[in-house]
């Protein structure tokens, strides 16, 4: 049979794997295996089941991965959500849409902490969402903002989709985190943008709250300065070339452990919670990242990737056209399937196509971030809105979180068309790093 | 079956336990030298000798001794929308058959992993700047999908279960 025939073949019996609820890792190493043994011998893959999980698994680059995880789930366990939505809803509680703006604030500081959106969303929910209850905002706003606010975890560094990103694709992790800093508050003001003039029209969707004084209003700084020193400190060492990524992880997860070890924030079942947490998201990753990798090796072989590359490349129409083709697909994709098995799985075809079309893949990495912020609060699969859905309780249908939600993906697409139209604010940072 | 089945899924859920917790300690660990060695060479100009190949066994250890616990507490990535909307029957049959399915590739890593430390035990592979044999750390990979294999096989005798009794 022909390579290629094979590789549509495994294709739809890898879909019908993901179809039946398969992991989506094991789906990669199941139909990368046989698709491999089938255009080769299965004596060669046998020995790509056997040398692929060991060399990714000791790769240094790799341990990047679980230290910025852990260093999202310490801040996760002591709870400096709290203390960071404390701090944007003195700051911002009394504008018209208040406690919504405190919230996308706070969304986006608990960001540089942590590097998921799931993370972001579950955590600021359970702190916001009473109190956009107290102050009676429309249940559709109230959920909203935390489902779209919670996405920025995964743009504004550190973020787990950017580091899988670079190491699948030979990209700088420090020039893609810092690229994400710019986009992440550009994000960040459209949000509240929106919620501001949404709330000046009509206040009866989000009232204001009490005026603060300034002295509270500093005085609330003081409970989260520990976090934000660290987060500037990995940033501006990474910018500055101080540290490598990995370097960044270790002491961002040991200097996050030691600031909430000493404010007497970490209990120990939170101890063991974050440590815990940790390694079952790094097996979860690496479950995917291997059998991504033995997939891969198995596309490569049938052509397609070269293939699709090559008739891409013919294709009567301007490079950033395909790049808008690429952009869309993205879009359904991103409603069946988490953020990161989506790169995962259109990376090794799209990549190639994309260098290949001459575009900057710092400015690819952050749009594609983008994209899966997108996938992340679309129906029917946008982990967010159930998570928010989840922590709202049983008196909001999901109907209400997905609509909730609407408004915002409009804002985030806005937001990708205006990172398409003008890539100097992803790159204007890492330009200047040497 | 039931004595057999229950005997398997308790050394399944305590071994699965066991490797958590051995790659919770490897992941503090890797936290530890990586944060020292950062230390020791911006303060003290003296960087860990070995801290890098240190780091890399040590990651083997976090990721593959913690496989068999997160597919325990059903912590893998899938798509549930469709599956969800399966009839009972059908649902126990495609779980039965995706078990079966990973059970046989994991198997088959299970063994190729264990027959990669032989050889690497048989060459006398070493980790650099570290000195020592390379084979442990790769049985890393053959215990952790071992264990994960007999979670495998804990979960598609459990999804056989409901059909036996109707």
């Amino acid at each position: 049979m022909e390579p290629v025939l094979v590789g549509i073949v495994c294709l739809c019996l890898f879909f019908f794997l993901i179809y039946i609820g398969m992991p989506i890792g094991f789906a990669f190493m199941a139909v990368g295996f046989l698709g491999f043994g089938l255009v080769r011998n299965f004596g060669s893959a046998c020995y790509l089941l056997a040398s692929v999980p060991y060399t990714w698994a000791s790769s240094y680059s790799m341990v990047v991965i679980p230290l910025f995880i852990l260093m999202g789930q310490f801040a996760y366990e002591s709870h400096i959500s709290e203390d960071l939505y404390q701090v944007a809803y003195k700051w911002a509680g009394s504008q018209p849409g208040g406690i919504a703006l405190a919230t996308t604030l706070a969304c986006t500081l608990f960001a540089a902490c942590t590097g998921s959106s799931l993370a972001s969303a579950a955590t600021m929910g359970t702190v916001a969402i009473p109190e956009l209850r107290r102050f009676r905002y429309s249940s559709r706003l109230a959920t909203g903002c935390v489902a779209a606010g919670g996405t920025l975890g995964i743009l504004i560094p550190p973020s787990v989709v950017f580091i899988v990103y670079g190491l699948l694709t030979s990209t700088s992790i420090g020039k893609l985190f810092i690229a994400g800093v710019l986009p992440g508050l550009l994000v960040c003001v459209c949000f509240l943008a929106y919620i501001y003039v949404r709330c000046t029209l009509d206040p009866t969707l989000g009232p204001r709250g009490p005026k603060i004084h300034w002295p509270e209003k500093f005085k609330s700084v003081v409970g989260v300065w520990g976090m934000l020193t660290l987060f500037v400190v990995i940033i501006g060492g990474l910018y500055l070339g101080l540290f490598t990524p990995t370097e960044a992880g270790a002491v961002g997860a040991f200097a996050s452990f030691v600031i909430v070890v000493l404010r007497g924030r970490l209990e120990k079942s939170g101890f063991i919670s974050a440590v815990v947490g940790t390694v079952r998201t790094t097996a979860m990753i690496f479950t995917i990242l291997i059998g991504a990798q033995i997939f891969n090796g198995f596309l490569t072989l049938s052509g397609i990737p070269a293939k699709l590359a090559s008739f891409v490349g013919s294709l009567p129409v301007p490079s950033y056209v395909t790049l808008i083709a690429i952009l869309i697909m993205y879009v359904p994709l991103g409603m069946l399937m988490d953020g990161l098995p989506m790169i995962l799985l259109t990376l090794p075809t799209i990549f190639p196509i994309v260098s290949a079309l001459g575009h900057d893949p710092i400015w690819f990495g952050v749009l594609v971030c983008m994209m899966c912020e997108l996938a992340n609060i679309t129906p029917p699969m946008g982990m967010n809105l159930y998570i928010i859905k989840g922590v709202a309780g049983e008196e909001i249908p999901i109907q209400e979180v997905v609509m909730g939600a609407a408004p915002f993906t409009c804002v985030l697409l806005a937001c990708v068309a205006i990172i398409f139209i003008f890539p100097q604010i992803a790159l204007y940072f890492p330009g200047l790093m040497r | 079956m039931n004595p057999v089945y229950g005997l398997l899924a308790t050394i399944a859920r305590k071994a699965s336990k066991a490797l958590c917790f051995l790659s919770a300690v490897m992941l503090m660990m890797l936290m530890l030298i990586g944060a020292v060695d950062v230390i020791a060479r911006y303060l003290l100009s003296s960087p860990i000798k070995g801290s890098l190949g240190l780091s890399e066994v040590l990651l083997v250890g976090v990721v593959f001794f913690a496989w068999a616990y997160t597919e325990s507490v059903d912590g893998n990535v899938k798509v549930e929308i469709f599956y969800t909307q399966f009839r009972p029957r059908t649902q126990c049959i495609a779980g039965a058959f995706k078990k079966l399915i990973a059970l046989v590739i994991f198997a088959i890593m299970t063994w190729q992993s264990l027959l990669k430390a032989a050889a690497s035990m048989d060459s006398k592979e070493i980790i650099d700047v570290l000195d020592i044999p390379a084979y442990p750390f790769q049985l890393f990979v053959t215990l952790g999908v071992g264990v994960l294999c007999l979670q495998l096989v804990v979960d598609f005798l459990a999804f056989l279960k409901p059909s036996k009794g109707g």
